[in-house]
């Protein structure tokens, strides 16, 4: 056999990467399975009265490997659906209330064949959870947009908004907002949110090159204020992640925020 | 979150070392967790304890959470977000063994189960570790308890309460609630 010592020390190496933790009335069995980012996959064994099960141990939904679990994002949804659909993975509720994906079977000589189709799940669905997919903010933008509009016409149908609109006559600088007050100056509104930080982020530096861009427009003596618009209901909504972004959008002149949960300083403006 | 790859800190590693490195010292001699944390309501944090650097002037974070079902489930942090959004260092007492992944270490030893601490190598590749205390079993079962771990965290990353001194840690203190230790996470779970 060529590269005969090369075989035996690679099925070696993966032989020893499986570990074990006792717990309780459950063995966590660590494979040699891995993600992205580098955790290696546990799955959770019990018996139910002759009923083997193998069990994520509720660490996908709980986002133990410091993973999202969002199945409102359509694509990762696609993709859930199809490896649950293919692997056959069951699911319940644990005592958190949270899911909990499992296999089972009677046969003991199927628990290897179980865990190995749990490994290939639990590893696949936690490294796509750290893909962004952009359809979700989309919508989330959208969603954000159409609350703060119809906030604002609650209370202000009489002034003058323009929503979404231009800034300037050549039409380059584009706000989610525009107040004309009765002595013909501007304020300027732009909407941030964002499904995680990082979206979020860089929604407060998108509105701080807005905000720029403004004061450089021959309209831009007009404008009064420019105010961004935190959407603090978002999941993106983190401040340790972002406040230096925001803060160096703050230390603008006439630069100011207003949060979703205090939404009602709106109309002060 | 969960990148195991920082090039802030592979460009900055010597920042990096001088704030894990050097003392760090804080006024909190009591952290009590009991804000549930925003982005995982499985868990309550305090990220309220500020640590000032014997040296550096950046604004550094001492984050403590704990698991809500099982107290034994906890983590320390230490965060500077003016030089990078993940902690730069760490202490996780359970939850998945970390792939130190380097083709220079052979693939058996690349597994570091938990409890470990990690830490940055000098291309900003995160890298767990246990120290002797997390090998051996009577001090790592000792360990377990959140108070003697915390000490073992501050002498790990150089932390202190004043001069010379460690913070205790207090769970729900306001409340009457027991300790939740489920260790077990199929326990109680109907599986058909």
């Amino acid at each position: 056999m060529i590269f005969e010592s090369v075989y035996r020390d690679l099925v070696a190496s993966f032989g020893e990467l499986w570990k074990y933790k006792e717990r309780d009335k459950s063995l966590e069995i660590i494979t040699p399975y891995a993600t992205t980012t580098r955790k290696f996959i546990s799955v959770f064994l019990t018996e139910r009265e002759g009923l083997y099960v193998l069990s994520d141990g509720g660490w996908i939904s709980e986002g133990i490997y410091d993973n999202s679990f969002d199945r409102s994002i359509s694509c990762f949804e696609k993709i859930f659906l199809h490896y649950q659909d293919a692997f056959s993975i069951k699911k319940s509720k644990n005592l958190s209330g949270g899911d909990i994906f499992y296999k089972s079977t009677v046969s003991q000589i199927a628990i290897p064949s179980l865990i190995f189709d749990m490994s290939n799940f639990i590893s696949t669905i936690i490294s796509i959870s750290f893909v962004e997919f952009s359809d979700k903010d989309s919508e989330l933008e959208l969603n954000f947009t159409r609350k703060a509009k119809e906030y604002i016409e609650t209370f202000s149908p009489r002034k003058d908004w323009y929503f979404n609109e231009y800034l300037d006559r050549k039409r380059s600088v584009k706000v989610s907002a525009i107040l004309r007050k009765e002595n013909s100056k501007l304020v300027l509104l732009n909407f941030i949110t964002g499904s995680n930080y990082n979206y979020f982020r860089s929604n407060i530096g998108k509105t701080n090159m807005i905000f720029e861009l403004a004061d450089n427009t021959s309209e831009g003596q007009l404008v009064e204020q420019k105010v961004a618009l935190l959407d603090s209901n978002a999941r993106g909504y983190l401040p340790e992640h972002w406040s230096i972004w925001l803060d160096h959008l703050l230390s603008k002149p006439n630069s100011k925020k207003i949060e979703w949960s205090q939404k009602e300083e709106l109309e002060k403006i | 979150m969960g990148k195991s790859f920082t090039s802030q800190i592979r460009d900055n590693y010597s920042l990096y070392t001088d704030l894990l490195n050097n003392r760090k010292s804080t006024d909190e001699s009591n952290i009590d967790i009991s804000t549930v944390k925003s982005s995982n309501r499985n868990f309550l944090i305090n990220d309220d304890v500020l640590l000032n650097h014997i040296t550096l002037s950046q604004k550094i974070i001492f984050i403590s959470e704990v698991k809500i079902r099982n107290y034994k489930d906890f983590k320390f942090k230490i965060r500077c977000v003016s030089l990078c959004d993940p902690p730069l260092f760490r202490y996780d007492s359970d939850g998945p063994a970390h792939q130190n992944h380097d083709e220079n270490i052979p693939l058996k030893e690349q597994s570091i189960t938990t409890p470990h601490f990690h830490n940055f190598n000098e291309r900003g590749i995160e890298i767990a570790y246990k120290t002797n205390q997390l090998l051996n079993d009577a001090s790592r079962a000792a360990l377990e308890d959140i108070n003697l771990c915390v000490v073992h965290f501050c002498h790990e990353g150089n932390i202190r309460v004043g001069e010379n001194d460690f913070p205790s840690v207090s769970i729900l203190s306001k409340t009457l609630g027991l300790p939740l230790l489920e260790n077990d996470p199929n326990s109680g779970v109907n599986f058909i």
